[in-house]
């Protein structure tokens, strides 16, 4: 069983917090939400990792019980376990430690962009933050969208800070074509749409030829994946979306090829980029 | 007082700023207005790492301000020098 | 495009006062410690001259400062300018022009850490008198990995990374005896002020020294030593 009984760690969470003050919340949400998840990252403290996922939309210790009751009715977790079993065969992918919990509907950006669910994944595990009403197709989306980068990360290993931002937007390009190629083009990232040959030249020129082999512990790596201070948003996964969507029109494959094609491979077949 | 008085009085300083919706931003005060509050971002863990699906909050501190009636708590950063 | 800032880049731009750990709390502590009487008192790596203004009113001897950063020694002249008996030069400790046992007192606050050790200490310890003392306040570490001293040394170019008694042995072996030690709270209570205008360059710097600072939080210290110069006659002195 590889996806664990988030479910319980919730209610808990929600069962615990009445009457607490907004300080003994926090720490609550980090010893029964994020504690537990310390056994699956190296040396890293309950309290960044609590502060590293609700970067990226994990519900905030504001969650109230109604909320949280609507979404445990909603058996996402037996719902993604059916989604991973059947991508799993399909890709012959590796079995990740998987995580589903709610996502923090407060934010805005989130709920404007993404519908409020999105996820985070590593080589050896995933999460899906999903806010209370999600349509199953729109958890498909999410789900091949992570699940991608971890087989792709598992097929081309290299420890996680060794990945550069070249990986990066080849990566996010993959999963981002995966779900618009097998859910629609109305789901996934409403940011990444299909731009000019020139214009995409000239976002590889600006962003990304200079610095491919930038490795993501470098500051300005999430600057030009995510877009911001002066860099397009979400820049990164636009570049990266069109490359693939390019490759895939010349040169067909399967999707499992296309997990396991190298970056050197994908970009050479490309002919709008710009040759260094 | 206000979080805008506070920011406006500690223009330069590292701070931590908690929202409502339980984000953490840590940044430099660089400009306030009585809506939103603009900080250059200190980020003090980014090995936590992960590929994301495009949303990343960290992002707001810098281009968008943070708006203050968002900020729950703020508190200065404990910060040195070698 | 992406061109990177030093640390050491990073603090002569930012120019600010007290960039040590402990801030004016940590010069306090060996401010009151100092001996009465000194006729002539050397800091080296004097900054913005924060430490020299503090020194003039605690005692009467003449005041050297060096910094190596022109920047840092045209801040310090301008804040004492109207103190008396102060010089501040722009020189680096490898080209002190001072002659031997010619100071009272020395005083580094954690200047020496970035320096190499072997040929800084030594060079130092000439230029003061017998009896004279060294004020010293450094990074100190405990403990780490290979791994992570490396990364600590390459990000603030550090010739070496020393323990706590790592610094005992080398001011025991240059000739110190009595040192005083004490750890010192690296934080600031005071809350540190910014400049305007930083570059993207300086932030992401500052960033990266934040970040290690996390990280490293529970392996970096700051020591105090206070260390008296052993006396003339004492090398003859055999029990």
């Amino acid at each position: 069983m590889t996806i664990y009984a988030t479910d319980k760690w919730i209610k808990e969470f929600t069962n615990k917090k009445d009457r607490k003050d907004r300080k003994e919340q926090y720490l609550l949400h980090q010893s029964i939400i994020c504690e537990p998840l310390t056994h699956f990252f190296e040396d890293i403290h309950s309290e960044f990792i609590q502060e590293h996922l609700l970067r990226h939309g994990l519900f905030s210790p504001n969650l109230n019980k109604e909320d949280s009751e609507q979404w445990i009715q909603q058996n996402y977790l037996s719902k993604v376990n059916k989604i991973y079993q059947k991508c799993k065969k399909a890709w012959n992918g590796p079995d990740p430690a998987i995580f589903v919990f709610p996502s923090n509907e407060e934010i805005r950006e989130l709920k404007e962009w993404y519908n409020s669910n999105t996820g985070l994944s590593y080589p050896d595990k995933l999460f899906l933050f999903l806010q209370k009403n999600a349509k199953n197709r729109e958890i498909v989306a999410l789900f091949l969208h992570e699940y991608s980068h971890i087989c792709r990360l598992n097929h081309f290993p290299k420890k996680e800070m060794e990945y550069t931002l070249l990986d990066a937007i080849i990566l996010e390009g993959i999963a981002e074509w995966i779900v618009r190629k097998k859910i629609g083009h109305t789901y996934g990232n409403k940011r990444i749409e299909k731009i000019s040959d020139e214009l995409l030249a000239d976002l590889w020129k600006t962003w990304i030829a200079p610095q491919q082999q930038m490795t993501r512990d470098h500051p300005k790596h999430d600057m030009i994946m995510y877009g911001f201070n002066g860099v397009p948003k979400n820049v990164g996964y636009i570049i990266g979306y069109n490359i693939i969507q390019r490759y895939m029109t010349k040169q067909p494959c399967s999707i499992t090829t296309l997990l396991q094609t190298s970056n050197q491979d994908i970009l050479a077949t490309v002919d709008s980029l710009p040759r260094n | 007082m206000s979080h805008y008085d506070f920011c406006r009085q500690n223009v330069g300083r590292p701070v931590k700023i908690v929202t409502h919706d339980g984000i953490v931003h840590r940044g430099i005060i660089r400009r306030v207005n009585p809506s939103k509050v603009f900080i250059d971002p200190l980020d003090a863990r980014r090995g936590a790492g992960g590929y994301g699906y495009g949303f990343f909050g960290y992002g707001r501190g810098l281009g968008l301000g943070i708006a203050l009636g968002a900020i729950a708590t703020i508190a200065f950063l404990p910060f040195f020098f070698w | 495009m992406f061109k990177m800032v030093s640390y050491q880049e990073l603090i002569s731009q930012l120019g600010i006062d007290y960039t040590h750990p402990g801030g004016k709390a940590a010069t306090d502590k060996w401010l009151k410690q100092i001996p009465k009487n000194l006729k002539n008192v050397l800091e080296v790596g004097c900054g913005t001259g924060e430490t020299l203004k503090q020194l003039r009113d605690h005692t009467t001897a003449f005041l050297y400062g060096i910094d190596n950063c022109a920047n840092m020694t045209t801040k310090a002249k301008n804040k004492t300018k109207d103190l008396h008996h102060m010089e501040i030069m722009q020189q680096n400790i490898e080209d002190l022009s001072f002659i031997h046992q010619f100071f009272d007192l020395i005083i580094s606050e954690s200047v020496l850490a970035f320096t190499p050790i072997d040929n800084s200490l030594p060079k130092l310890t000439n230029l003061l008198k017998p009896n004279g003392q060294i004020i010293l306040l450094e990074m100190t570490t405990s403990s780490l990995l290979p791994q992570d001293k490396e990364r600590i040394k390459t990000f603030y170019q550090l010739p070496q990374l020393l323990s706590k008694e790592d610094w005992l042995k080398q001011l025991l072996d240059h000739g110190y005896e009595t040192v005083y030690l004490e750890k010192v709270e690296k934080e600031s209570k005071k809350p540190i002020t910014l400049p305007q205008h930083l570059s993207m360059e300086m932030l992401q710097t500052l960033n990266e020294h934040f970040q290690l600072n996390t990280i490293y939080a529970n392996d970096l210290h700051t020591y105090l030593f206070i260390a008296k110069k052993r006396g003339e006659n004492d090398d003859h002195i055999c029990n």
